[in-house]
């Protein structure tokens, strides 16, 4: 994958709480997280974009608070109604 | 076979990954169209397992999708395929007396933070359930 260089204040990478090892891993991550939080991306596509295993991405989106099984309850009835009820 | 990929060789060792890759039950399929992923790549924000399920899908007129990311389950619908995720899958075990105690699947979701417990208490009270944590 094509990269880019980027320059972020050391106080940001600070306050973010990054460990000096892996942090264009671990910044890569952050925005590919705050990309499947605002819907722009899938969570499937977030985690290629930060190259990282799926199972991961999942397990990094839930400690962050982003759950990464996100449905409305109006899609969950939607799903219940067209399912065919098993026969008593 | 990307999303078999994805289960089975990356997912290697996490739960559930030996099961399917022992079903002899499942039949893994390639896409045949790889020009249709390569389009799709460029125009939709999925990923390549996410949308080759729905290419897929469309290839061999699947009766419905297993997909549980908002955005996938959103075009799959836009496609026409009636579509099912973790939640409404456990639902219909559950419904169909493969699975007894839905609760006690719906906290192993909970205890990976995987889901908001609200939303889970709702599906159970429209099954005439008690809330997790609840006796």
């Amino acid at each position: 994958m094509e990269t880019v260089t980027v320059e972020l204040p050391s106080a940001l990478l600070k306050a973010a709480n990054l460990e000096e090892r892996n942090l264009s891993q671990q910044a890569a991550r952050l925005l590919a997280l705050e990309l499947y939080r605002e819907y722009k991306v899938s969570l499937g596509r977030a985690a290629e974009l930060c190259q990282t295993p799926l199972a991961a991405f999942m397990d990094f989106a839930a400690k962050h608070g982003v759950p990464p099984l996100r449905y409305s309850s109006e899609d969950l009835e939607e799903e219940r109604l067209s399912t065919d009820r098993p026969e008593a | 076979m990307e999303v078999h990929h994805e289960e089975v060789l990356s997912g290697a060792g996490l739960p559930g990954a030996s099961e399917v890759a022992k079903a002899e039950w499942i039949e893994v399929k390639q896409l045949q169209n790889q020009a249709d992923l390569l389009a799709a790549r460029e125009k939709y924000a999925l990923g390549v397992e996410e949308l080759s399920t729905i290419l897929l899908g469309k290839e061999i007129r699947a009766d419905a999708l297993l997909l549980d990311d908002y955005n996938a389950r959103k075009l799959a619908r836009a496609e026409g395929f009636p579509v099912r995720g973790s939640v409404g899958l456990l639902e219909t075990f559950y419904l169909g007396g493969h699975l007894t105690d839905l609760r006690a699947a719906f906290r192993h979701l909970l205890a990976h933070s995987y889901i908001d417990q609200r939303l889970l208490d709702l599906r159970l009270r429209a099954l005439g359930l008690p809330p997790l944590w609840q006796a």
